[in-house]
């Protein structure tokens, strides 16, 4: 059936009034690109952006979706490339207008809320009331929900659990437009829990990262926050550049410890997950640790020399859950660290590393890696245990040092949960107006390596489904069901989270 | 149906069909009142995935009804088969099949017992327990029906990381990192994915989406040292607020609440045990366990305990390591299966529990509800067993009621079935979430009042379960 | 640097949506934590730098036509500078708002800009030498004669537009607190033109600098050695946007909260006291443009029983009024809009007063304040000075 742009325009306006919705071309600019290698490559504008202020509105527009037969993507911050349009006339739901935190419920540690809160203003909110949520690695500007629907990797995944898990209670609307509720949200206005009744269908939500907007639209979500012994709030002096925190210092700590090679440092990262000790630990490649600090690629080059001799180190977090126990924490540390050979940096040389922990925990210093080259990208990203997340690395590093040796790549390893499992990105940084094109053939190399090689990645969107599937058991097949019974009409942002035109 | 029988024993070898009285009876109903008897067909007993692959199969071609049953041990009338059809005991896939230091976890087949689980002990490793979890109870049903685990201080909760699942049609689905098995880059412990979280949509199924063969699944390290403290009350309010500030502070390893009842009943070796017990305990206790991990021992218990002390001053209730001499029972209870026949039976029989999860805060008011209508229908309130068990470092609890009674007294069992009717509706109405819904009462009330929750949910059955062979009658299905 | 060489800048974009937020460090409260108002106010990411900045490299890309909303959007933005400040803590090498600037040049250049209203005040600036049209001749009515030249003045007083034609009040203000400390100064009288600033920001440079040669011979004649502002929209027009245009100053700029704050720091002057709680609102052009915030509060601070409550939104996160660049004259609605919720802002601290430093932020608060709705009274920080000073 052909697409009548204009009756949609009117039903769209009809539902949300005329200041809500845009179709002009100058508006719908803005809404199509990102920064990643895809997202730069895949610029297509959308045919409208609607702004509903409820649940009712986000129904309606589905509806029409449907009845029309056009694509529409809930988007939160519009951080990733899935929020692009892959097809014309594409419908892109901007959720501005629900922006409220509905609740933050103190005693049982969970707040409920609209899709477009980010996580700067629920951390505001939530530490005023001796709560916390740490900020992941998209920053502190990208929604809550969105982040928890996609992915929700943070810098304390150590202890506190990668997003997926931090879901509770939920308001979806389906891609049909029927409306769904998870968890005890079925059964009142209390969201306080997610599972069930009986089978999870949180498990319909997202895998290791999500549908990506591809099964209908989330339009209220309860999630988890934490206990926060710290202040109310940050107290800042100055201004950028020389804006300071005042901060604590016997609320949390951070240290950094060398070890003669990688297995030492992995065998330490075990033991320290082993001991419950910290907030947060990672292993990071130096490359990593400099690239933020860097403002600019000479910069960083000149940093990566002075510290060419170290390639990698572990910097650990400690924080005060309970009165005492930074201190016992620092002694295992301690410990740990000498049992593995390793040198923990002292407390003097590493004064000025404590001016980065309310960077990391209000911003999530990860974006500012995008300082020394303006470009930054996944190459790799896998989750499995910390031993075998290094045999891949070793692996992918060398390939990238064979193949692109252009970029400058660095990676992170973050136990999860105590170390059951972990986690692992390994990132180039390039260019974006002379590598672009060399950036994305080398993506498209790792994901098939990744298939070839059996590695368990954790970013498999859209098309890398039917890239990994016949290595994963062919899960993809599942998937593609799951899909079309949800969304017959396919609207929900086709082709996530599969292309079911495929067979 | 002779023919199929006949079938059946050609895939898995005569000795693995059963079809004696007695054993078709055991599996025509368990120790819940909740529903009316059923007698399957026969009780095949696979050995292998293959072995179950085949069964299913062969169950789907021909549109017969199957219950997968790992267990030796059913209360809530999971495994009694509705709609006829056959028995798949996975009992004897029971190996444990590696166990792992380094990563924290074991794999273990859908027979493996807490009574085989708990030998990890011996090397230093902890299994994550339930209350009490009967010794022939299979691992892999506890935690695939979501029992609640005693250490709520472990945020992430859900102890399966993998598992490996026979889906009604016969397929193999591998969930996490297990999808690329083999790989030699892989130790198949990523609990998400591969696409979607598979892992959370079997779990609380009932056996209705697949059989699950084997799983891997998170143990910790078995704590060097621990010190118990008892806060006790006859009041529960009294210990909701000192509860929240011990999870708060992410103290402790094992958090539990118990009543008298509950509690002397547990610790009793006998019947005549369980009143003189009673009369020693408060009416309430909360227990918790502080560990000293397993780095520098001495100094983790000393941390723990003053910083425990600490935010427990203020409170009305103060802390005790003393419980009437019965700590080191406590200690065995907590880090054990439970032997012999289930603590539950030994009063009078058995028992009728109604549990869901809430909030903490709420626990009082419903405990309230519960008293005021079993006083109303005139079940003695002191013959009512409660546990509260935090979840999730006290962001929520479960809440568990036992209606103890004696099932060969027609008159008490009548009064059972109308007062577990008549709390469930009252409690339901009153806010208490009912996140897994067993028998049939319990099933139409929770999908009735979230229609779109069961449509969705026969949505994904049908992807799975096309001939609605697995495990049919139960929950919307 | 035209539209054209700034690629490297858009490319840098990462659509982070840091500019549209204030720094997250300081974000105490959910409700104030937005700094761009012209994306609060039409939600539209078009309406944020980074929308801006898609919309310019797809101008230059040929991907995009001109249109009325093209301009709107474009026109819409106070080139406040917020989205700059906190999208260098991740990119240091970002430049939004000269992107968003050299938009408005390509406008212009290529005959869509400036908006019909802009063209109007230039027009009146032609004439007049003001943008509101005003006789150039009553520039300075609200100076007697006398106070117009005084021998051996080596500091000039540029008064600007807004304050003589609109709030006279506050330039009898500042030349009283001048009085009061024998200060000599004089004023250009007929020689001073409009600045030119707002013609610069609409992307009339062409025209600003026209204006900015006048100015700068006519202070070269004065013989000035330095010259002292009251207006945030002058001062850093003559500080960076002349320097951008080529011109050379021979002579020391100050602002005037500069200037008191050194005459408070070398105990030329004090305060009595003033039992009263206030806030103050970091006008753009003084703060985040001219680095200047500790000054304000330096002299707040030394008022005696004053109580200074600052806002959430404060010195390089200060909320803009909604009224530069353009903006108040093609878009009054939305400048009153952006007013209020400052106004809203202020009125959470429990201030009966609040204070700035720029005339043109002044106006448009009192414009937008409603009698109903409790908001602060508003007066410039020179007035608050000229009441409660003391000389030592």
């Amino acid at each position: 059936m052909p697409v009548n742009h204009q009756v949609i325009y009117e039903l769209l306006e009809e539902t949300v009034g005329p200041d809500y919705v845009s179709d002009d071309p100058a508006v719908l600019e803005a809404y199509s690109r990102t920064g990643w290698i895809l997202g730069r490559k895949l610029k297509r504008r959308p045919g409208f952006v609607v702004l509903p202020s409820s649940v009712q509105e986000v129904q309606a527009i589905v509806r029409i979706a449907n009845k029309n037969k056009v694509p529409f993507i809930p988007v939160g911050s519009f951080l990733h490339w899935s929020c692009q349009a892959t097809y014309p006339e594409t419908i892109i739901l901007d959720f501005k207008r629900m922006d409220k935190i509905l609740k933050i419920d103190e005693k049982n540690k969970y707040a409920v809320i609209e899709p477009y809160v980010t996580y700067t203003q629920l951390q505001a909110e939530a530490m005023k009331r001796g709560l916390w949520l740490p900020v992941p690695s998209s920053g502190g500007n990208t929604s809550v929900l969105a982040n928890h629907l996609f992915c929700g990797s943070h810098f304390a995944m150590h202890r506190i659990p990668y997003y997926a898990r931090a879901v509770l209670g939920v308001e979806w609307v389906l891609p049909s437009g029927e409306i769904l509720k998870l968890g005890s949200a079925g059964y009142g206005d209390d969201y306080f829990w997610g599972e069930g009744p009986g089978p999870d269908l949180r498990g319909l939500m997202r895998g290791y990262v999500g549908a990506l907007g591809g099964l209908g639209v989330v339009t209220k979500m309860a999630v988890r926050l934490y206990p926060w012994t710290g202040p109310e709030a940050f107290h800042c002096r100055g201004v950028f550049p020389e804006k300071v925190v005042e901060f604590p210092k016997d609320l949390a700590k951070l240290y950094l410890a060398i070890f003669p090679s990688t297995e030492d440092a992995v065998n330490a990262l075990y033991e320290i997950c082993r001991a419950e000790i910290g907030m947060s630990l990672h292993l990071l490649s130096t490359t990593m640790a400099m690239a933020p600090m860097a403002k600019s690629r000479e910069e960083f080059l000149n940093l990566l020399e002075a510290f060419k001799d170290i390639k990698e180190f572990i910097l650990f977090m400690s924080f005060k859950t309970s009165p005492r126990v930074m201190e016992y924490d620092r002694k295992v540390l301690q410990k740990i660290v000498e049992e593995n050979r390793g040198y923990l940096i002292p407390d003097e040389m590493v004064e000025s590393l404590q001016e980065g922990i309310p960077e990391t925990i209000r911003s999530a210093v990860s974006m500012r890696i995008l300082n020394p080259m303006g470009g930054y990208d996944v190459f790799r990203s896998w989750a499995e245990s910390l031993d075998k997340l290094l045999d891949q690395l070793k692996q992918a590093k060398a390939f990238l040092e064979e193949k692109y040796r252009d970029f400058i790549h660095f990676y992170y390893m973050i136990p999860l949960e105590l170390g059951h499992y972990g986690h692992i990105e390994l990132s180039i940084l390039y260019d974006p107006i002379t590598q672009l094109d060399e950036a994305m053939e080398c993506q498209n190399i790792g994901i098939r390596q990744d298939a070839e090689q059996k590695m368990y990645v954790t970013g498999s969107a859209g098309p890398a489904h039917d890239i990994l599937g016949p290595s994963y058991g062919n899960y993809q097949l599942l998937l593609r069901k799951i899909k079309k019974k949800l969304d017959p009409n396919n609207v929900s942002n086709p082709p996530y989270p599969i292309d079911v035109t495929k067979t | 149906m002779s023919k199929s029988v006949k079938e059946l024993e050609q895939i898995l070898g005569g000795g693995h069909v059963i079809r004696t009285p007695s054993a078709l009876s055991s599996y025509s109903a368990d120790k819940s009142c909740l529903d009316p008897m059923n007698v399957p067909i026969c009780i095949c007993k696979p050995r292998t995935v293959e072995e179950v692959q085949k069964t299913v199969e062969f169950c789907n071609k021909h549109k017969i009804p199957l219950v997968p049953s790992s267990s030796g041990v059913h209360f809530y009338g999971r495994t009694v088969p509705k709609d006829g059809g056959i028995i798949v005991d996975l009992s004897e896939m029971n190996r444990i099949v590696k166990f792992d230091d380094r990563n924290k976890n074991a794999t273990i087949e859908a027979g493996v017992t807490f009574s085989q689980f708990e030998s990890l002990k011996e090397k230093g490793l902890l299994p994550l327990f339930p209350l009490c979890a009967p010794e022939r109870k299979s691992v892999l049903t506890s935690y695939l029906e979501r029992e609640p685990l005693l250490v709520p201080k472990l945020e992430y909760y859900e102890p399966i990381l993998t598992m490996e699942v026979v889906l009604p049609t016969g397929e193999i689905l591998r969930t996490g990192s297990a999808a690329v098995k083999p790989s030699k880059f892989a130790e198949y412990v990523v609990p998400f994915g591969p696409g979607l979280n598979w892992n959370q949509i079997f779990q609380g199924a009932q056996g209705t989406l697949g059989i699950v063969t084997s799983a891997t699944v998170k143990i910790e390290h078995l704590p060097k040292l621990d010190k118990l403290y008892f806060l006790s009350s006859n009041s529960l309010e009294e210990l909701v607020d000192p509860l929240y500030e011990i999870q708060r502070y992410l103290l402790g390893y094992e958090c539990l609440v118990l009543n008298d009842l509950d509690l002397a009943t547990i610790l009793a070796d006998k019947k005549s045990e369980i009143e003189v017990l009673r009369r020693k305990l408060a009416r309430w206790t909360l227990i918790v366990c502080l560990s000293g991990g397993v780095k520098l021992t001495e100094e983790k218990l000393k941390q723990e305990e003053e910083d425990f002390l600490e935010i427990l001053r203020g409170f009305r209730v103060g802390p005790s390591t003393k419980l009437e001499g019965l700590e080191e029972k406590v200690l065995l209870m907590l880090r054990q299966s439970y032997k012999g026949e289930y603590w539950k039976q030994m009063w009078k029989g058995d028992f009728q529990d109604i549990f869901f999860v809430t909030t903490l805060d709420k626990t009082p008011h419903y405990f309230e509800v519960v008293e005021k209508i079993s006083s109303e229908l005139g079940y003695p309130m002191d013959e009512v067993g409660c546990y509260i068990q935090p979840l999730v470092r006290g962001g929520a609890c479960h809440m568990e009621f036992t209606l103890f009674y004696d099932s060969n007294n027609d008159k008490q069992l009548k009064k059972i079935k109308k007062t577990y009717e008549k709390l469930v509706e009252c409690l339901f109405d009153g806010g208490a979430f009912f996140s897994r819904p067993y028998g049939s009462f319990l099933s139409k009330m929770t999908y009735q009042r979230n229609l779109a929750y069961a449509r969705i949910l026969k949505e994904v059955k049908e992807v799975f379960d096309p001939n609605n062979i697995m495990n049919p009658g139960k929950l919307c299905f | 640097m035209p539209l054209e060489e700034c690629e490297s800048i858009l490319e840098l974009c990462f659509r982070c949506s840091r500019c549209k937020w204030i720094c997250d460090w300081d974000v105490k409260n959910a409700e104030f934590s937005y700094i761009c108002p012209s994306l609060k106010k039409f939600l539209f990411d078009a309406y944020s730098a980074q929308g801006r900045m898609d919309i310019a490299r797809a101008l230059l890309r040929g991907e995009l036509d001109y249109s009325t909303k093209l301009l709107e959007i474009i026109y819409t933005c106070t080139l406040c500078g917020g989205c700059e400040v906190t999208c260098r803590r991740n990119q240091a090498k970002m430049e939004p708002l000269k992107v968003l600037q050299e938009l408005r040049f390509k406008c212009v250049s290529d005959g869509k800009g400036p908006l019909e209203q802009h063209k109007k005040f230039a027009e009146n600036v032609e004439r007049h030498h003001n943008p509101y049209g005003e006789p150039h001749e009553a520039r300075f009515k609200w100076l007697p004669q006398e106070g117009k030249e005084e021998d051996g003045a080596e500091m000039g007083l540029f008064i600007g537009c807004t304050i003589p034609y609109r709030l006279p009040n506050v330039a009898n203000a500042t030349v009283n607190i001048l009085k009061k400390l024998n200060i000599k100064f004089k004023v250009l009288g007929d020689e001073e033109y409009c600045c030119g600033g707002v013609l610069y920001r609409v992307g009339l440079a062409h025209k600003a600098r026209e204006l900015m040669e006048h100015n700068l011979k006519k202070i070269e004649e004065s013989g000035l050695k330095k010259l002292l502002f009251v207006c945030p929209g002058c001062y850093e027009t003559f500080k960076s946007i002349y320097p951008k245009l080529g011109g050379r100053l021979n002579f020391e700029v100050q602002h005037m909260v500069e200037f008191l704050s050194q005459l408070l720091e070398n105990k030329k002057i004090k305060f009595k006291e003033l039992s009263q709680i206030v806030t103050y609102h970091d006008p753009c052009h003084l703060g985040r443009l001219a680095g200047i915030y500790d000054q304000p509060r330096k002299i707040l601070n030394a008022v005696p029983r004053l109580k200074l409550v600052e806002m959430d939104r404060k010195m390089d996160n200060s909320w803009c009024c909604g009224a530069g660049a353009g903006v108040k004259a093609a878009f009054n609605d939305f400048a009153l809009w952006s007013a209020k919720e400052r106004l809203e802002e202020a009125k959470t601290t429990g201030s009966k007063l609040l204070l700035t430093a720029c005339p043109f932020c002044e106006l448009n608060f009192k414009d937008s304040s409603e009698p109903d709705k409790n908001y602060p009274e508003v007066k410039d920080l020179v007035e608050l000075v000229d009441d409660l000073m003391t000389t030592l």
